[in-house]
């Protein structure tokens, strides 16, 4: 499917301006952006809820079918459980008994079964959700839109569905436009990730090039990458004239590149051959997380971020420190 | 420490109710008391002169007892019913088509809402006016040349079936329903209009599969309380319904505003088989509703 | 397909052309009627204009000023009720759950379902026995059991929506209930009972029957005083009293409109 120019208007504001998007067949597609930058907007567009004003939705062949899944569950309050995912094949025309057979059928596929009788008041939060899910999936669209759909369950139940959804989806090769904010989220799905600001698409790339090569300073503080300093900042840690090497004005660091070091080991590491810079400030806090700990030091008016994996190279709070940093494990990106 | 939380809770949760006391006792003092005074009236031997006929307690009942009243009964409930489901239909495809279509006119609703300042008593002699033989639409129609003499035009007020009653209901009670519904089927429009679309479904099925069923309590409600209104209503029959017509309030009033205090007690009993018709309805009603939301069904 | 569609939206539009024709024209002749004595069929127009019945309406016999000034008083007798029991019992309905209220739903709704001619015949027969209630009032408590079901539920649906999480905001910054109501409620409900007051108010200036129960027959609002010349049929006069009860009527509704617009420029 290929999205062409596409320019969405609201109440003379224009929320999308010239939109390009082309989606293979079997893509997961996520869509990241900051609140307020029109995803949601463009997924209506996509979808035929909201006009657009101009800009053509191209099909490489024929027409697809497309279907929406919203961040609330939005079922039918009247309808059971059932009839709730048998709503779009009563749309087609399809007769009662088909339908019911059909819709059984892909309760059993989407684990509900037993549930076919239920209102939804009397389903969890996460069935819900599954049944809205299974609502849109029995219409078998070509291309299906996700907006946040799982932003509101919890973590485990999120990791659940988002792994079944994977896998139906891998199974059935269908594309999705996967709108999301959590950075796992993406990027344990994504084949693409497009990233939004101000309706239009800045940057869209596999999932390991939007950290190597980070469009522009709004995209890096977007993605919140840590250690992110302007080029003049860099060469006052290394107290060298970075210009003449292959640099960018701005540039990152992973934190598990950081490493603490003895204050009496650094003139024996100034012979190698890379220039190497030194920081050193004070611990502000240590935070515990399941890939080791992330201690923040503060340099000045910067914060750092480094990540350890053992306790006890861990420096206690408040310590004046000594941090090491390898040039060439910088990433460098555009302002 | 416990203990005296809980019980400071308690307090403030009974002291909460209160609020409810005075309008729930006006209404049980009144109303009910009211109505059980009537009961009590409607039960009274004759007053004037205890010795002769009527010791019995029942014979304003037995009085009601026969074919006659029985018809009127009938014809009564047989137009509130007719008058609340046409303005329930009217009222309900106008409320949609205001919501779907002209959220913009504003006219159009000013328009709707215009009979609601209208008492009814004028409301039937406004549509009196009109729809005589020798009212305006009937000049209207000479004009145009369908109709050439006053005798032409079909009767309509004063008629033998109660049209021009029916009319003049509907013109009260088509924009009661338009204004007790229109508000809930715009919020039940933005809820569920997106969703259904995304399902593939047009406007139509969208209404006809989502709008309207989860409407279906509030709507029903509405005729219910259109029903019981034209059920006990005075106005409308006695000037547009012919005399022989038998409209049970028109009768109940002439009972106790003509025939002095001795008929007082035939009154009331006629206006209290009104009152039990509309019970037994709203009973049904309840229990139709209840099994409804038995099988799980919660929607507003 | 698209044709049927068309066909559809044609015979929709139709029937509510038809609808407005319904509700609206019966006010022309109305208006004519009360400024002719003479308007024989088949004429669309009178010939003779004449403010014969006008002039009526505002002599001593017509009782057009003194049956205006005994329904307005009814009329706010009736809010003042309303807004004293109304407010408290649906807060009280909209925010807490206990046992039985159902059934207070039900008895508060009752006269809504079931014809209350029957409890007015009964009330008065009471307030005669008990001598002690001014007609005015009588009235007024008359209207108030026809009115308060309105009121409540107009009122019910805005203080539900309202829900109870504000409240407990402002409970938790230190807020007592009656700051809570004065504060955030009754601005929030405004409109809500706003609306509710000109309904109450347009119905109880309505009102034939019941005025007429509870006074005995003695008290002359506007409908107690036009009934008898509807029921004999002198159109010219009928037509001018309608006219003349619109002006409450309409009244109300720009004060209400105005009070919406003011409230509503203070945006909370």
């Amino acid at each position: 499917m290929h999205l062409k120019q596409i320019h969405i208007h609201y109440q003379e504001a224009n929320i999308i301006t010239g939109f390009e998007l082309h989606i293979q067949p079997g893509e997961i597609f996520v869509l990241m952006g900051p609140s307020g930058s029109g995803k949601t907007t463009l997924l209506k567009g996509i979808a035929g809820l909201v006009p657009i004003a101009s800009g053509e939705l191209c099909w490489e062949n024929g027409i697809g079918t497309v279907g929406m899944v919203f961040q609330e569950p939005r079922l039918f309050p009247h309808l059971t459980v059932l009839e709730n995912i048998a709503f779009a094949l009563r749309v087609k025309g399809v007769p009662r008994k088909e339908r019911t057979e059909q819709a059984s059928q892909f309760l059993k596929i989407m684990q509900l079964d037993g549930l076919e009788d239920r209102y939804p008041h009397q389903i969890s939060g996460g069935q819900q959700q599954r049944v809205s899910l299974g609502r849109t999936l029995i219409q078998k669209p070509d291309l299906l839109l996700l907006d946040e759909p799982f932003a509101s369950l919890d973590t485990p139940l999120r990791l659940e569905l988002i792994d079944w959804l994977y896998h139906f989806q891998r199974e059935n090769r269908f594309s999705i436009i996967w709108v999301t904010h959590f950075l796992d989220e993406a990027f344990s799905v994504a084949d693409r990730i497009g990233i939004m600001i101000a309706g239009s698409l800045q940057q869209t790339g596999r999932p390991a090039e939007l950290y190597q090569k980070p469009f522009s300073e709004k995209i890096a503080a977007f993605l919140s990458l840590p250690n992110r300093f302007t080029r003049e900042q860099w060469q006052k840690y290394f107290q060298c004239d970075l210009t003449s090497l292959p640099t960018k004005e701005r540039g990152w660091i992973p934190a598990n590149s950081l490493k603490f070091i003895d204050k009496r080991l650094i003139l024996e590491t100034r012979k190698e051959e890379n220039p190497i810079g030194f920081i050193s400030g004070i611990v502000t806090k240590i935070i515990p997380g399941n890939g080791g700990f992330s201690v923040i030091v503060k340099s000045g008016d910067c914060l750092l971020e480094i990540n350890s994996m053992e306790w006890n190279t861990i420096p206690g709070l408040n310590k004046e420190v000594t941090i090491k940093i390898p040039f060439e494990r910088i990433i460098w990106y555009h302002q | 420490m416990l203990r005296i939380a809980k019980n400071t809770f308690q307090m403030k949760k009974y002291k909460g109710l209160l609020g409810l006391l005075p309008a729930l006792l006006f209404m049980v003092c009144f109303f009910i008391g009211g109505t059980l005074q009537s009961l009590y009236i409607s039960f009274s031997s004759q007053t004037g002169n205890p010795p002769l006929s009527h010791h019995d307690s029942f014979w304003a009942y037995k009085e009601l007892a026969n074919s006659s009243f029985a018809h009127s009964l009938g014809v009564t409930t047989g137009i509130a019913l007719l008058t609340a489901l046409l303005a329930g239909m009217i009222g309900l495809f106008s409320a949609l088509f205001l919501a779907v279509r002209t959220y913009r006119w504003k006219w159009l609703h000013i328009l709707l809402q215009l009979p609601m300042g209208i008492p009814h008593l004028f409301a039937a002699y406004i549509l009196m006016q009109v729809f005589m033989q020798s009212g305006w639409y009937s000049r209207i129609a000479f004009h145009l040349g369908i109709i050439d003499s006053l005798e032409n035009f079909p009767i309509i007020i004063h008629d033998d079936w109660g049209v021009g009653v029916i009319l003049a209901y509907l013109w009260k009670e088509v924009p009661f329903i338009v204004l007790l519904i229109y508000p809930f089927i715009l919020k039940l429009l933005s809820d569920q209009k997106e969703t259904s679309a995304s399902l593939g479904a047009s406007l139509t099925q969208t209404v006809l599969w989502v709008i309207v069923p989860i409407l279906l309590p509030i709507w029903v409600g509405g005729m219910w309380v259109v029903f019981a209104f034209t059920l006990g209503a005075y106005e409308i029959p006695a000037l547009l319904a012919r005399t022989s017509f038998g409209s049970v309030p028109v009768m109940a009033w002439q009972e106790y505003s003509q025939f002095g205090l001795d008929r007082q007690p035939i009154a009331i009993a006629m206006n209290l088989m009104l009152a039990v018709v509309s019970f037994i309805t709203g009973i049904i009603l309840i229990y139709l509703q209840l099994k409804w939301y038995k099988q799980g069904r919660r929607v507003w | 397909m698209v044709r049927k569609i068309l066909l559809l939206r044609k015979t929709n539009n139709f029937f509510m052309i038809l609808l407005s024709l319904f509700l609206f024209l019966p006010f022309i002749p109305l208006a004519i009627w009360s400024f002719t004595k003479q308007w024989p069929w088949p004429l669309l127009m009178p010939e003779k204009m004449s403010g014969e019945s006008w002039h009526y309406l505002f002599s001593d016999s017509g009782m057009a000023i003194s049956g205006l000034n005994n329904s307005v008083i009814v009329a706010v007798l009736t809010l003042i009720g309303n807004l004293i029991l109304g407010i408290p019992a649906t807060k009280v309905l909209a925010q807490y759950e206990f046992k039985g209220k159902k059934i207070v739903f039900i008895i508060l709704l009752s006269p809504l379902f079931i014809p209350y001619t029957v409890s007015i015949m009964g009330m008065h027969d009471l307030a005669l026995r008990l001598e002690f209630l001014n007609p005015y009032i009588s009235v007024a408590l008359g209207h108030l059991i026809v009115t308060l079901p309105y009121f409540i539920a107009t009122i019910w649906f805005q203080f539900r929506l309202m829900g109870q999480k504000i409240q407990e905001a402002a409970s938790m910054l230190g807020a007592n209930a009656w700051k809570i109501f004065w504060l955030i409620e009754f601005p929030l409900l405004r409109p809500s009972i706003l609306l509710g007051s000109l309904l109450v108010m347009i119905i109880s200036l309505s009102q034939y029957l019941p005025t007429w129960i509870m006074s005995g027959g003695t008290l002359l609002t506007l409908p107690v005083i036009i009934f008898p010349y509807a029921s004999s049929g002198s159109s010219s006069l009928v037509s001018a009293y309608s006219l003349w009860f619109f002006l409450p009527v309409l009244l109300l509704l720009m004060i209400y409109l105005l009070l919406i617009k003011f409230t509503a420029r203070r945006k909370y």
